[in-house]
Parts: C-alpha cells; sequence; structure tokens
C-alpha cells in the first residue's frame, strides 16, 4: 500500500469512527488537521484576526456534513470547505465595506505605508492576505496553491477539481490580477 | 496580455520581483499553530459558530445578519457531556428515575450520578479529562459553553481536567491543568486539596489561588499539605481518552485489589472501557489472566485464586487415582507437591500411598515420605505419613528400622489415637522375630480395643504356642472362636484345635 492509500484508509477509518459518535476520534480528526486548514485559511487570504474564526467554522461545517464524504482524499475535501468559506467571508466582507463606505469609512481608512515597512513579513502577510481578498476564487485558489502551497498542477487540479491545462490558465490570469491590486494598494511598485 | 502557459511556470516566490519578494516575505511570516489555539478554536467550537463581534451593530440592519445568522442559529457541536468509563460497586444514574449505571453509556444533560457507599466508585470522562466519583457521592455532570460543569451537592470526587468548573455549595472551583479533588462535608464545609497545577475557588466573598500540594476549606482556609491519594494513577489513566475500547466486567473471590496492566484498579466487581486489544488482569494471590478486549463483547473476568486452582488439580490427580491411573495420578500430585501451596503437604504423602499401595513400590514411596518428614516437620499428616514410612519399610523387610521408627512415633506422639496401631505393628514384628514374650505383652493391651482385640486374641495364642504354653494357647483359640466364629483367623483357630 502506498503513503497516499495509507493516508486515504488511515483518514476513512478515523471517519467512521466520527460519524459512530466516538468523540476522542473526531478530536483526533480535529488535531490531524487543524494545521492543514490554518495553513490553507492564510494561503487563501484570510486576514490573521479572522484565522481561528474560519478554522472553526470549517470544522463545524466538516463535522455536520460528514456523512457527505464518501471517496477521495479527506484533506481535497475539507480544502473545498476551507475555499468556499474564505470565499463567502470575503464576498460579505467586501459588501460590508462597501455599506460602510457609505458612512465615510472602510478601505479609505488605510494608512499608506512606505515600501520598507512592507516587506517586514507580518506586514507583507497582512497585504498579501489583503490582495488575495480582491481576487476572483477561482484565481485565487489556484494561485495561492501554487504560490504559496507549492503544490504541483496536478495537485492543484485534484483540489480544486478542474483539469491542469486549466489551472494553468487560470494562474496566469491570477498572476495579472494579483500583481495589478499589488500595485493599487501601493505594496509593490 | 501574454498567453497561458501550457505547463508549470515558475514560481514568483523564486524570483528576484516585487512581487517574488512580497510573497517570500507573507511567507516567512509566522503561522501560529500553538496547542494553545487548537484549544481555544475547538472550545469556540462548542460555543458558538461565530463570534459576535462579527456582528457591527450599524449593519445588522442591512441584511448581514441574514448570512451571519445561519452560524449564529446553528447548534454547537453535539457532543455528550460525559461518558461513564469505569464502574464498581452500586451506581445508579438518572434525573428522576434511577437505573444502573453502565460503562459507556452517555451521561445526558442534567443526568446525576448516585454512587453508594462502601468501596463504590464511578469514573465519567469528557472533553479535557473527567472525574472520579468516591462512595456516597452524587454530581451532575454537564457542559456549558465548552466548558464542563459538575455540580456536586454531596460527596467527593478527583478530577483531572483543564476545562472544569465544580460547582459546590456557593464555590466555583475551576482547575487549570490540574488534577485534584472536592469534597463537600457538613460539618468541614467544601475541602480542595490540589495534586497538580492551579486551582481557582471562587464564590461570594472568597477568591483562593491554590497550587499542587495547597489544600483549603471554606470553614478552616488554608489545610494541610494534600499527601498522597491512592486513586491518582486511576484517575489519571481514566481521563485520557483511549482509541477503540469496549467494557470489561471484572471480579475476584476476596476482594483483593485488581489490576489491569499493572494499573489498580481496586477491589471488584467492576466494570471499566478498556482499550480493545489484549491485556492482564492479576490481583493478589489470584492467578494472572490474559483477557480480550473487543469491539460488541462485554469479557466477564472472574479471577480465581491460586488455591482454586490446586485444588482443582489436586481433585483431578485423587480422581486419576480412584479410576485406577496412577502414574497418571502421581503425574498429577507431582507438580502441587513441588510447590509451596496449601495442597503440597497431602499430594505428597498421596504420592508416597500410591506408590506404596498401588505401584508396589516401597522405596519409591519409603523415599516421598522422607521428603515429607523433612518439609514438613509439624505438617498436620506428620503422624499418617510416619505410620504409611513404617509401612514402606515393613514392605521392605527393614524390620530393626521399621521398630525404631515405630519406638519414635510413640515417644513423640504418645497420646495419639494411632498408638494401638504402632503397638499392633510393634507385636507383630515381634512375634516375627520371635519375642514371643515381648509380643504377648503388647497384644495383652490389645485385647481390649475392639480394632485390634480379634486379631490380639488370636496372635496371643499363636505366640503361647510358639514359646510351648499349650494350654494357653489352646483356651484363647476357643475364646476367638466363640467370640468370632465369623473370625478372619477361624479356620486356623479349628486347625489349632484340631477341629478340622
Amino acid at each position: 500500500m502506498n503513503a497516499q492509500a495509507l493516508e486515504i484508509a488511515e483518514d476513512f477509518a478515523l471517519l467512521d469512527e466520527c460519524r459512530a459518535g466516538n468523540q476522542a476520534a473526531w478530536r483526533e480528526l480535529y488535531e490531524q488537521h487543524f494545521d492543514f486548514v490554518l495553513r490553507s485559511s492564510r494561503h487563501l487570504g484570510t486576514p490573521p484576526a479572522e484565522l481561528d474564526d474560519v478554522v472553526q467554522e470549517t470544522f463545524l461545517v466538516a463535522y455536520r456534513r460528514l456523512s457527505s464524504f464518501t471517496t477521495g482524499r479527506f484533506t481535497t475535501w475539507l480544502y473545498r470547505i476551507v475555499a468556499n468559506l474564505v470565499s463567502s467571508r470575503l464576498r460579505r466582507r467586501r459588501v460590508r465595506e462597501a455599506l460602510l463606505s457609505l458612512f465615510g469609512r472602510g478601505e479609505a481608512d488605510r494608512v499608506a505605508r512606505g515600501p520598507d515597512h512592507a516587506y517586514q513579513s507580518r506586514e507583507a502577510q497582512g497585504e498579501v492576505s489583503a490582495v488575495l481578498a480582491k481576487m476572483a476564487p477561482k484565481k485565487r485558489e489556484v494561485f495561492a496553491l501554487y504560490e504559496l502551497e507549492g503544490l504541483s498542477g496536478e495537485e492543484i487540479a485534484e483540489r480544486v477539481g478542474c483539469k491542469v491545462d486549466t489551472v494553468w490558465t487560470r494562474l496566469h490570469y491570477a498572476r495579472a490580477d494579483f500583481e495589478r491590486l499589488a500595485r493599487q494598494r501601493g505594496v509593490i511598485s | 496580455m501574454s498567453t497561458p502557459p501550457q505547463k508549470a511556470p515558475p514560481r514568483l516566490i523564486d524570483g528576484d520581483t516585487a512581487t517574488g519578494r512580497l510573497l517570500q516575505a507573507a511567507a516567512d511570516a509566522p503561522l501560529e499553530s500553538s496547542p494553545v489555539r487548537r484549544e481555544r478554536v475547538w472550545i469556540r467550537m462548542h460555543r458558538r459558530s461565530v463570534p459576535l463581534r462579527f456582528l457591527v451593530p450599524a449593519m445588522a440592519a442591512l441584511g448581514l445578519a441574514v448570512a451571519a445568522g445561519w452560524n449564529l442559529l446553528a447548534d454547537p457541536l453535539p457532543l455528550p457531556p460525559a461518558t461513564l468509563v469505569f464502574r464498581a460497586g452500586a451506581v445508579e444514574v438518572g434525573e428522576e428515575l434511577w437505573k444502573i449505571a453502565e460503562v459507556g453509556q452517555a451521561l445526558r444533560f442534567e443526568d446525576a450520578l448516585n454512587v453508594g457507599g462502601g468501596r463504590s466508585k464511578a469514573f465519567a470522562r469528557f472533553s479535557g479529562g473527567g472525574a472520579m466519583f468516591l462512595a456516597d457521592t452524587q454530581g451532575t455532570v454537564q457542559t456549558d459553553r465548552g466548558r464542563v460543569e459538575l455540580r456536586l451537592p454531596k460527596g467527593e470526587v478527583i478530577a483531572s481536567s483543564n476545562l472544569l468548573t465544580i460547582i459546590a455549595d456557593e464555590l466555583r472551583i475551576e482547575g487549570t491543568d490540574a488534577l485534584f479533588s472536592v469534597k463537600v462535608a457538613m460539618a468541614r464545609g467544601v475541602e480542595v486539596i490540589v495534586y497538580e497545577g492551579l486551582v481557582q475557588v471562587r464564590g461570594p466573598g472568597t477568591k483562593v489561588k491554590l497550587s499542587a500540594g495547597q489544600s483549603w476549606s471554606s470553614k478552616l482556609g488554608p489545610g494541610p499539605a494534600g499527601g498522597d491519594q491512592p486513586l491518582l494513577p486511576l484517575v489519571r489513566a481514566l481521563a485520557k481518552p483511549g482509541g477503540a475500547q469496549a467494557p470489561l466486567f471484572l471480579e475476584s473471590p476476596g476482594d483483593p485489589e485488581i489490576f489491569l496492566d499493572g494499573l489498580s484498579l481496586g477491589p471488584g466487581p467492576l466494570s471499566l472501557l478498556a482499550s480493545v486489544g489484549a491485556h492482564t488482569v492479576t490481583a493478589d494471590e489470584m492467578i494472572s489472566e490474559q483477557v480480550e478486549v473487543k469491539p460488541g463483547i462485554t469479557p466477564q473476568l472472574k479471577l480465581r485464586s491460586a488455591e482454586w486452582a490446586e485444588g482443582l488439580a489436586y481433585d483431578k490427580a485423587r480422581q486419576l487415582a480412584l479410576d485406577g491411573r496412577p502414574i497418571e495420578a502421581v503425574a498429577g500430585y507431582e507438580p502441587l507437591a513441588r510447590g509451596t501451596g496449601s495442597r503440597a503437604e497431602a499430594a505428597l504423602y498421596e504420592i508416597g500411598r500410591i506408590r506404596l499401595r498401588l505401584l508396589k513400590d516401597a522405596s519409591g514411596a519409603l523415599s516421598a515420605f522422607a521428603e515429607h518428614q523433612r518439609r514438613f516437620p509439624t505438617g498436620a499428616l506428620i503422624q499418617e505419613v510416619a505410620l504409611s514410612a513404617i509401612e514402606a519399610q515393613l514392605e521392605l523387610g527393614q524390620l530393626e528400622p521399621a521398630l525404631a521408627a515405630m519406638e519414635a512415633f510413640l515417644a513423640r506422639f504418645g497420646a495419639s489415637e494411632r498408638r494401638n496401631d504402632v503397638h499392633f505393628l510393634q507385636a507383630r514384628v515381634h512375634a516375627e522375630k520371635g519375642n514371643c514374650a515381648v509380643a504377648l505383652r503388647l497384644f495383652a493391651g490389645l485385647r481390649e480395643d475392639p480394632k485390634y482385640a480379634a486379631d490380639a486374641l488370636y496372635l496371643t495364642a499363636y505366640c503361647e504356642r510358639a514359646v510351648d504354653d499349650l494350654s494357653s494357647a489352646q483356651m484363647h483359640l476357643r475364646q476367638y472362636l466363640s467370640r468370632y466364629p465369623k473370625g478372619k483367623y477361624r479356620d486356623e483357630a479349628k486347625a489349632g484345635l484340631g477341629r478340622r
């Protein structure tokens, strides 16, 4: 049995225990995938202050929909939940900011920062998250998985559910969008 | 715009471009994934799906609440508040109708545990730890926004948890990575002993922090150091969630401490959730047993004492002897005889008897009896063994050693009820050796013993004839035939009187 098959087999055994209501199994599943969900959330553009919320929501959704996961890689299924939640949250936030701008607040509150400051890692992470948050979900996912997660085209295709050619196409346009948005924010010149 | 690539392009993060440097810096940002963060999110999952801080009041009326509402109204994770994983003695669970608590059952909201007296106790495990309810304790385990609350109106618990609040009297007792006990006693109020970690006690006019080794009483204040609590290892072990588990029932006669894989569980009968697989169960003076725990089966193991097992082996060997299988009987007795158990002495004696009577191995029998006399000089069977050894010596024709052994027996056990047995043997040996005067004296002493009267009377006549006292011999032969007309020497007696 290869490593991937072994991982899948172990996941299913654990998931069976979770479905049976085994609380210890559910905690083990949570421990096993916490880092993955946390990292994926960040790479998809979730602001640091909201990471815990996304992780929390992801596991809640996973728990409620556990019966719908029957085949494949559990992390792929879990990633779809993360990606959908992040997209949903970012979409809501854009609506919110648009509404807040009616009251004279929102994006305008952002303080212009110098390029040196932007390269401080935490700030950079925040800026990257902000840029990713502006991107279309499909492009954002491919961009994050390729540029930040370091996955191959095949792995990205499996995770997002498209052909490899489509991955490269989306990445091409995602890069263009990222650079454009980053310039608009003054993060790169 | 350029054409999309058909294969993997170089990653931006590897390039020395403004975007690459930005991504590289972002990737270097630390991502805190500490146990604290994990625990924090885990607890929050059990409170609400989404924190209220997302509900900006200005937006609430603008429809965003509709989107957020799904999360706010969503049920928290349906975690059982606690599961009973250990029960010893009388333990009931219920709210109004009490039922016997079974290990593996989830305690529902507001279910209370009622632990009986004596050595009864029960352990309830919940997320983040568990609590042992000692005898005469009542308590309720429930969840409240991610924390587990244990209401303790009466009794004592030992808890291992970092998410537990015990409510006793008007006090809230909270442990942080703590192992601690709380006792509610009428006279002394609420007593808290901390074995590990930190415990906070809060209530009206009370705010106390206790660390490991400290104790406190609501009526007496700070107390002496907690000292040892023998149940701590069991509490620690039961508080840890294991992998797959299944029920196991254990009991032992005599109520000794029962050990599961070396961990003391206390006296049985008891049941617990044990991890699936093989376990070793032991108890003082009991035979260790291997038990296989499997899902869907509740092994019920009753430990047996070594004495019980020896008794079984002894009875089996005895039956083999009765069935006419002396060699197998000796083989069955030998392990018992070699040991130090309560059956060792009797087994060694039986080996000697079988060799003497059934195997016609007087020499082997004599060895067994000699070993017995050496190993059990004050044993319960010492007189029987001494007589059997004499019997073996007589079988071997060792008359002088036999006579010496008889003298030794009478010297040591002069008041023995078997003394006439020895006198009779002595008389027979002396008669055999031609010491008729000695023999006649001994037979005279036996003629009032119903067991030997007949034999003694005939053999008296036999000896009298040997010393040419024919008139006495004839008189005693007539007496023998008169008293014992069906006696075993009747033919010899008639012949002696010329009546054939």
